[in-house]
């Protein structure tokens, strides 16, 4: 018989049944086969760009930054969103981002150059950060971008450039403040609660080295509650009111820094993240109730910062993969081993990623350990995962994997693959080229060469 | 290999092992493979019953009937002979 | 002293030179110095006629009378009439020299009197002076011997033509002429009567000299006399035994008067140009014969009669449709067309008293004035907003819930500052689809802006109000959230202007200030069904580059045109001005506090005010990437020939536009000033601003054929 009338296959497949309470995977995951991105189909992108492949959706960016304006706009007059490079940098995103309208918010010299050669003004670009080095805040003041203090040090530091350069940074002050949840970054900026931030902020007018712009904070990372950013706006816009009033220097914006979760499920999370993930609307309405609750006057309302990352950008992409093989474990678990590792899917540290099969199944499951290629025993990407029975060769879809991995994976064992983008037209691009040996070798030298 | 007489085996794809008081469900080609262990047919006849009508090569078929039969094994749905 | 003498003298020759402008309503003193040497042409008339005129001006700055008037001219060309006249009917002797010290101020106390009196009506008095002095002197004359009579002119004068052998002189003669039809020869000789000479030649350099001031009031002159030259042919006019020589240029002024210049000129005034000849007809035929009876002349009687006749009748109006009045007079009925049309969009934003758009973000029209479902007749202007994503949907998912739309429950916010004069609450949003016609509007605020002037917001959420009636709001202030009650399926917000403060009552034009449509900033324009808009977000760093106070001092310098300077002045009818004395070049703005614009510019074209002037014509100080458009007025046409052609068309057509584009990038204004003949650019500029250290750093210029910068040193 030739191959086109031969059935798919898929292997046999033996499973105990047991009357017991629901495993560690929860629910039923009712998969859905995802045979394409956008309109590209999965195999045409393997076959061109090979596997594993990082896939971005220009389409889903834009309707995420879209959508993410419009519920913030309608709700406050003020608003700017400024992209946050540290989530993801490659230029084709950041690009993006600021087509839409977006500043940028980096935290390195590294990052503020990239802002810089996208194109992005120096009075909108947002500098944050504990470790800004003295040529960084140099370039910074020089181009009029907005620095936030982290510290003391930095403070006196600024100062000294700003006689150097005779030119009056533009600053606002990190605050870290408690906003009734569990995370309270205080390794960042003045506290509010113990008036260290005031002081600051009463240090910062009597130099008069300064233009005062603005306040900033960042009250965590995928905050789930949208109240936590309610109490942050209320005590940001309070404090802004008394700056006005004790100080007499006008608040010009308040950076509400990012923190939006998405949709990824948290390890420790039963429920999935797309259940629990408040909505930008949530988030919305939380801040601008806050910040109309402070005495001020209409036409003196601060303009609202938010450096949301992660909530624009994770469910724009996803990560392809193939299945290297497959074993049991000594107890009779099955193992599945893919190509894409924690050496390139950093966030799988923190997240049980969604996996959806790239191909047609059945309706027969099999609970397994998702491992990747690397001979190290942490690669892991799923403990438990109930998916269809994969074969040799077949590939995954890994999703919600836009934010921090580009930025924070390893060339560690592998060399890191193409990144690609699907165009709003469904044309493919590449936003980043695979790394080979010479991407590598081209950066090292040996005392050999020297002979 | 041969299946103990005792498992009963549904059409659908049920297994009741009278021994152990285990139930179990097989996939289509599951059943296929079972009832041609069964009928005590030696491997090589299954490889190449199965890469006759299903879209799978020799090798990898042989490697995934393994893994089956030593979950049967484990599951002590074998005779030892 | 010596330079307030200088200055003394100057106003005072501007005085006489614009009394002769004046009598083609003109402003210019070079049209004025060239009527002077016409009537020069007989010397004797024409020296009485400059007497009469200094000594009516002198008297006047001496009385302190309204110096402005007397500058502008207004008190001497009632004079200059006079004046000639007196010295075409008299001998020259010490009589007629008595006679006209004493006719002068007769004249002034006519003139000061009737200023007055017809000024409270609005209305100008021509040449009324001029013909009842004019009738005393005949009346007087007549009893006097050495009186040649009315139409006996130039008794004993000669024209200066004939002095010498000036080989000049036959140009005086009608045969020299004979080469024109009839009707140019009475036409270009009713030009001279004015001066009262009857020659063609004057007749043709008074033409000539009127083209070159003003294309409009030439086309109308000669529709003017033509029309009266055949209608006095169709009625048979020579049974009245009256040349048409006589009161010819009644219809020549009439129609200049009329046609263009108390008058913006357009198709009707031209039509009631027409129409007015035959009016004028019965007038001058009528007092000719009742004057005769005193051997008195009607002369300009029928010009200043039907004249303020009709502008009388016009500002008595209850609406100002066409024909318009003009209300300020530039320097000849082309501009003041030019301005007027240019002007009646421009200045939309200081007229009207200036309201916002009533919510936050992105919204879409999806119903305008005149709407096809609601906005109907008395309601028919008005507004209906929503809220679209980028696939043009207004919810999102299914839109089967309420709260899938994106428009529910957002803030809706005071369009400007006011009082809250109404608010309706209690009623509960419908159904997806359902209507509420028993409370139409749903829950809605009604605020007092100004007297006659309140906005309404409908189907807002019932108990979401914040405001209460009374009390005092500020422009962007929270009211209530969007809702779905009232007459209305989907969630949308209702907005409208009215002049009562009843909800529901009538609707009217009223224009948004500023907003954001598209990237394009609109300027006192009304929102069309479609457009996405949203409120401008103000630029402090922007307007910081504008801040120009009276009395600051500029200095500026390019390679093209040197180094100017200039200063911030402010004028008589409170508006302000940069001044480049190098130049002598006039640059009129306005800084409201939201937009930089420039309102005129006068004087010479090779100048770096006037790139200033083109370059940032309109600045709105708005945050983020916009582009704004607005149009340069017609007197900017550069080529000759073609502002020639389209002085004569204008009141009919334009084919030049000349537009201006700015748009702000990356921190710099990039403005162009495009001049398009018929839909062709004949002229391209570009322009450059650059701002540093919160001020204007320079301003690069790029024509079709060179570049260079101009720098602000401050």
């Amino acid at each position: 018989m030739d191959s086109s009338k031969k059935i798919r296959y898929e292997r046999p497949l033996i499973k105990p049944i047991n009357a017991m309470m629901p495993g560690k995977t929860g629910k039923d995951t009712y998969l859905v086969p995802v045979l394409d991105v956008d309109g590209v189909p999965v195999s045409a992108l393997v076959e061109k760009y090979g596997s594993p492949l990082f896939v971005f959706s220009e389409r889903k960016q834009r309707e995420n930054i879209q959508r993410a304006k419009r519920s913030f706009t309608t709700r406050y007059p003020k608003v700017h969103f400024a992209w946050s490079y540290k989530t993801n940098y490659l230029d084709g995103i950041c690009k993006i981002f600021h087509e839409e309208g977006s500043w940028a918010e980096v935290v390195s010299g590294f990052e503020y150059d990239k802002a810089i050669r996208n194109g992005v003004s120096g009075n909108h670009i947002i500098f944050n950060g504990p470790a800004k080095t003295k040529d960084d805040l140099k370039k910074a003041i020089t181009n009029g971008s907005f620095i936030h203090i982290d510290n003391m040090d930095e403070l006196y530091l600024l100062s000294d450039l700003s006689d150097e350069l005779s030119i009056k940074p533009k600053v606002a002050v990190r605050v870290n403040l408690d906003t009734e949840i569990n995370q309270i970054w205080d390794r960042f900026g003045f506290n509010y609660e113990n008036g260290q931030a005031w002081d600051v902020l009463c240090k910062i007018v009597r130099m008069d080295k300064f233009e005062l712009k603005g306040l900033h904070c960042h009250i965590g990372t995928f905050i789930l509650t949208a109240h936590a950013y309610a109490v942050a706006a209320e005590k940001m816009a309070n404090l802004a009111c008394n700056v006005k009033q004790k100080l007499g220097v006008n608040i010009e914006y308040l950076d509400m820094g990012g923190g939006f979760a998405s949709k990824n499920t948290l390890k420790a999370s039963y429920l999935g993240g797309a259940d629990v993930c408040p909505s930008f609307d949530e988030y919305a309405e939380a801040i601008s109730t806050a910040i109309y609750k402070a005495p001020f006057k209409t036409s003196d309302l601060p303009v609202l910062i938010l450096e949301t990352g992660r909530a624009l950008i994770d469910d724009a992409a996803c990560l392809i993969s193939t299945v290297l093989s497959n074993k049991r474990s000594s107890s009779g678990r099955r193992f599945t081993i893919i190509d894409a590792g924690v050496n390139m899917l950093f966030t799988s540290f923190w997240y049980d990623h969604k996996v959806s099969p790239a191909q047609p199944f059945s309706k027969y499951y099999e609970d397994v350990t998702l491992y990747g290629p690397l001979c190290m025993n942490i690669d892991v990407i799923r403990e438990f995962v109930s998916l269809p029975l994969l074969n040799r060769g077949d590939h995954l879809v890994i999703h919600n994997v836009g934010a921090y991995n580009v930025s924070q994976w390893m060339q560690f064992i592998t060399l890191r693959p193409y990144v690609v983008q699907v165009s709003r037209e469904g044309k493919v691009s590449v936003l980043r080229k695979r790394e080979t040996i010479e991407t590598i070798v081209n950066q090292e030298s040996s005392t050999t060469d020297n002979l | 290999m041969k299946i103990n007489a005792n498992i009963a085996i549904s059409q659908s794809g049920y297994i009741f092992n009278p021994q152990t008081g285990e139930s179990f469900s097989l996939n289509p080609i599951g059943v296929e493979v079972i009832r041609m262990l069964q009928e005590e047919k030696p491997k090589e006849t299954i490889v190449a019953s199965i890469v006759d009508r299903y879209d799978v090569t020799a090798s990898a078929f042989a490697c995934d009937l393994d893994d089956f039969v030593s979950l049967l094994k484990q599951y002590e749905m074998l005779t030892d002979e | 002293m010596n330079e307030e003498i200088k200055v003394e003298l100057k106003s005072f020759v501007k005085s006489i030179l614009l009394s002769y402008a004046g009598i083609f309503f003109s402003k210019s003193q070079w049209f004025g110095l060239f009527l002077l040497l016409v009537s020069m042409i007989y010397p004797v008339a024409g020296l009485c006629g400059l007497l009469c005129c200094m000594f009516v001006n002198a008297l006047a700055f001496s009385l302190s009378l309204n110096r402005e008037k007397v500058v502008s001219g207004m008190y001497g060309f009632n004079a200059v009439f006079t004046g000639i006249a007196l010295g075409s009917f008299f001998p020259y002797n010490s009589n007629m020299i008595a006679f006209l010290f004493a006719v002068s101020i007769l004249v002034l106390f006519l003139e000061v009197w009737m200023d007055d009196v017809f000024e409270r009506r609005n209305v100008p008095f021509l040449a009324f002076p001029f013909l009842i002095c004019l009738w005393c002197v005949l009346l007087v004359a007549q009893q006097s011997d050495d009186f040649t009579g009315f139409t006996g002119l130039m008794g004993g004068d000669r024209s200066i033509l004939q002095l010498g052998d000036l080989s000049l002189a036959p140009l005086l003669e009608d045969g020299f002429w004979s080469f024109l039809p009839t009707v140019f020869v009475e036409y270009f000789k009713s030009f001279s009567f004015i001066f009262f000479q009857t020659n063609v030649m004057a007749g043709v350099c008074i033409a000539l000299a009127l083209l070159f001031y003003s294309r409009i009031a030439f086309s109308l002159s000669l529709i003017g006399f033509i029309g009266g030259y055949y209608l006095y042919d169709f009625i048979g006019g020579e049974i009245y035994h009256l040349p048409i020589l006589y009161f010819g240029f009644n219809f020549i002024l009439t129609s200049i008067a009329v046609g263009g210049y108390f008058i913006i000129p357009s198709r009707n005034s031209y039509l009631w140009t027409l129409l007015l000849i035959p009016v004028q007809f019965m007038v001058i035929l009528a007092s000719s014969r009742l004057l005769s009876y005193v051997y008195l002349p009607t002369f300009s009687l029928s010009f200043c009669m039907v004249s303020v006749l009709f502008l009388y009748l016009l500002r008595r109006r209850k609406s100002f449709t066409s024909p318009v009045l003009a209300y300020y007079m530039e320097d000849n009925p082309e501009a003041t067309l030019y301005y007027y049309e240019l002007n009646k969009n421009r200045m939309a934003t200081l007229n009207y008293l200036k309201i916002y758009l009533p919510f936050m973000g992105v919204w879409k029209v999806s119903q305008g004035h005149d709407g096809q479902y609601t906005h109907k007749k008395a309601w028919k202007q008005a507004w209906d907003f929503v809220v679209e994503d980028s696939d043009n949907r207004q919810f999102s998912g299914d839109g089967t819930h309420l709260s899938d739309y994106y428009c529910y429950m957002k803030p809706v916010i005071a369009p400007a500052d006011g009082t809250v004069e109404a608010v309706f609450d209690g009623v509960d949003d419908n159904e997806l689809g359902a209507i509420n016609d028993k409370q139409n509007w749903g829950n809605y605020v009604v605020i007092k802006h100004a007297d006659g002037v309140y906005s309404a917001l409908c189907h807002l959420q019932k108990d979401s109000f914040k405001c209460r009636v009374g009390q005092k709001l500020e422009r962007g202030e929270f009211l209530a959230l969007c809702g779905n009650s009232g007459h209305s399926p989907y969630p949308h917000l209702h907005f409208q202007i009215q002049t009562q403060p009843e909800m529901g009552t009538q609707t009217m034009d009223f224009p948004i200030a500023t907003y954001l449509a598209a990237g394009e900033v609109k300027v006192g324009t009304c929102p069309q069904e479609g457009e996405s808009i949203s409120n401008v977000e103000s630029n402090a760093q922007l307007s910081s580059y504008y801040q120009f106070e009276v009395g600051d001092e500029l200095v500026v310098t390019s390679e093209k045109y040197g180094e100017e300077r200039w200063t911030v002045c402010r004028d008589i009818y409170n508006y302000t001005y940069i001044y480049c004395a190098n130049k002598k070049a006039y640059a009129w703005f306005e800084n409201d506090g939201s937009m930089f614009y420039f309102l005129k510019y006068k004087g010479t074209k090779s100048c770096n005010l006037y790139h200033f002037f083109c370059s940032n014509y309109k600045v709105p100080f708005v945050a983020g990437v916009w582009f704004v458009k607005d149009a340069f007025p017609l007197v900017h046409q550069q080529n000759g020939w073609v502002k020639f052609l389209q002085d004569i068309v204008a009141p009919f057509f334009s084919f030049v536009k000349i537009e201006y584009k700015a748009s702000l990038e990356k921190g710099e204004l990039r403005s162009t000033y495009t001049d398009k003949v018929s839909g062709r650019v004949v002229e391209n500029v570009q322009y450059e601003t650059s701002y540093s250290k919160n001020r204007l750093a320079f301003v690069s210029v790029k024509t079709r054929k060179q570049s260079w910068k101009i720098l602000f040193i401050k």
